[in-house]
């Protein structure tokens, strides 16, 4: 089969709304057939689906539904679709969580496959994988945003044990400091120190046992931090005078100059991801000049021998 | 106040990556160049690497409470300065540093130019920045 008709055969399986994985089996159409891919080439992925399923899991009773479903197909094509549908659920329900991921690129091991064929159904199924993630990553990003303007939004959440009031007793010049200074221009101070700086500080100190600490209490991730509850082992190396000042620590967070930091914080992690966001676009892009890339040098090799035979 | 003692086995990532003195002063050399050209942003990020690879280095932390004094972040500057001072006791540089560090404050600005009057007593181009500053902060008359 010609690599065009393989290429058409899968871009309208495409259209169908079918995963470019399992379009291969409408390669096998010749002919007149070719034009039928829309509607031939699901049912045969789905019978093949069911089989691969079947073989997978082992199943010998699954396999014979499956060869069923497969016989079936040719006089209706709906049960047989809907069988297929029931062996995959039992499939998810074996173990498998879902059926994307490996079974996406099961047409690789199709031997009937040419290397362009399989090359641009990879490449289908990288575009849909990627599409996914940029999807992916743009909900998470509506979502950060409505968290972001719900918290500003909102009043600041109080009682609880605080990272703050466990950093002020794990490190004690910290705790001095805000004695010294007074916990809001302490941490205001966090908020505008990097956490790396702050860490090589500590290092600087002679506390270098401290520095992932002062890490995760730098910047960036202060303004959500310091307000955030503890769990696990802070929350006992904290003890009772962590939670003794994390009234104080609390009731003092709600300042102005806070609130203004969580913004910008809010703000970086937009950023964040947005680069997040460009690099899987990016990603998308290379993928697409590789794939033109290798596909123009086969051309190329093609040419140059059809030349030579000239 | 003595210079924090070195633990043993503690490493700097610049001993680790074999990032030698000269490399780090021409590093600082750069950012204080960025500095002088009003790129604040561009000397913070080089900064922030440099006292990060070796935060043993009080000229670092020096430049980096001059960049955030740029910044606006005088608490963070003095932060900065306060850890170069920690570092380097007797280096005049760094006591300028955290004098200057201290003036924003007005609790402790007495402090910062009781500094700044025992560094004017000195020779060289810090003494002559520790008099300007006195001077421009009204402790003594032009």
């Amino acid at each position: 089969m010609s690599l065009i008709s393989s290429v058409s055969s899968t871009v309208a399986a495409v259209a169908t709304g079918l995963e470019p994985a399992t379009t291969p089996t409408g390669g096998r159409l010749k002919g007149p057939a070719s034009g039928l891919a829309s509607q031939a080439t699901p049912l045969a992925l789905d019978a093949l689906s069911a089989k691969l399923a079947a073989a997978s899991n082992g199943k010998s009773s699954s396999a014979a539904a499956a060869k069923k479903s497969g016989t079936s197909r040719m006089s209706d094509g709906k049960t047989a679709r809907s069988a297929s549908a029931t062996t995959r659920a039992s499939t998810a329900k074996g173990g498998y969580a879902s059926s994307t991921g490996a079974a996406d690129f099961s047409f690789l091991k199709d031997a009937r496959l040419s290397v362009e064929e399989k090359l641009f159904l990879f490449m289908c199924a990288i575009a849909k994988r990627n599409d996914d993630e940029v999807l992916k990553k743009m909900e998470e990003m509506k979502g950060g945003a409505a968290k972001a303007a719900s918290s500003s939004g909102g009043s600041k959440k109080s009682g609880g044990l605080s990272i703050w009031s466990a950093l002020k007793v794990l490190l004690p010049p910290l705790g001095m400091a805000a004695q010294m200074i007074g916990d809001a221009k302490l941490k205001s101070l966090l908020k505008e120190i990097s956490g790396p700086v702050l860490a090589a500080a500590v290092t600087a100190l002679g506390m270098p046992m401290l520095a992932p600490l002062a890490l995760s209490a730098g910047s960036g991730l202060t303004g959500n931090l310091l307000d955030a509850k503890l769990g696990g082992d802070l929350l006992a190396l904290g003890g009772d005078e962590a939670r003794g000042g994390s009234s104080t620590s609390t009731s003092s967070g709600t300042s102005s100059s806070s609130s203004a930091s969580a913004t910008s914080g809010s703000g970086k992690n937009e950023q964040v991801q947005m680069m997040e966001l460009q690099r899987l676009i990016d990603k998308q892009k290379e993928m697409f000049a590789m794939v033109s890339n290798i596909l123009r040098a086969q051309h190329d090799t093609r040419m140059s021998i059809v030349g030579n035979i000239r | 106040m003595e210079p924090i003692p070195r633990q043993q086995g503690e490493a700097t990532l610049a001993e680790a990556i074999g990032l030698t003195e000269e490399l780090g002063e021409a590093i600082a050399g750069i950012a204080e160049g960025e500095l002088a050209a009003g790129r604040t942003e561009a000397a913070r990020t080089i900064l922030e690497g440099l006292v990060v690879t070796n935060p043993r280095e009080p000229r670092g932390w020096i430049l980096l409470a001059r960049v955030h004094r740029g910044l606006g972040q005088p608490l963070a500057s003095r932060f900065c300065a306060e850890v170069a001072g920690i570092l380097a006791p007797a280096w005049p540089e760094a006591l300028l540093a955290r004098a200057e560090g201290l003036l924003p404050f007005e609790e402790d600005r007495a402090t910062g130019l009781e500094l700044l009057a025992r560094l004017a007593s000195g020779e060289g181009v810090v003494a002559e920045r520790a008099a300007a500053l006195r001077t421009a902060s009204g402790a003594t008359s032009p």
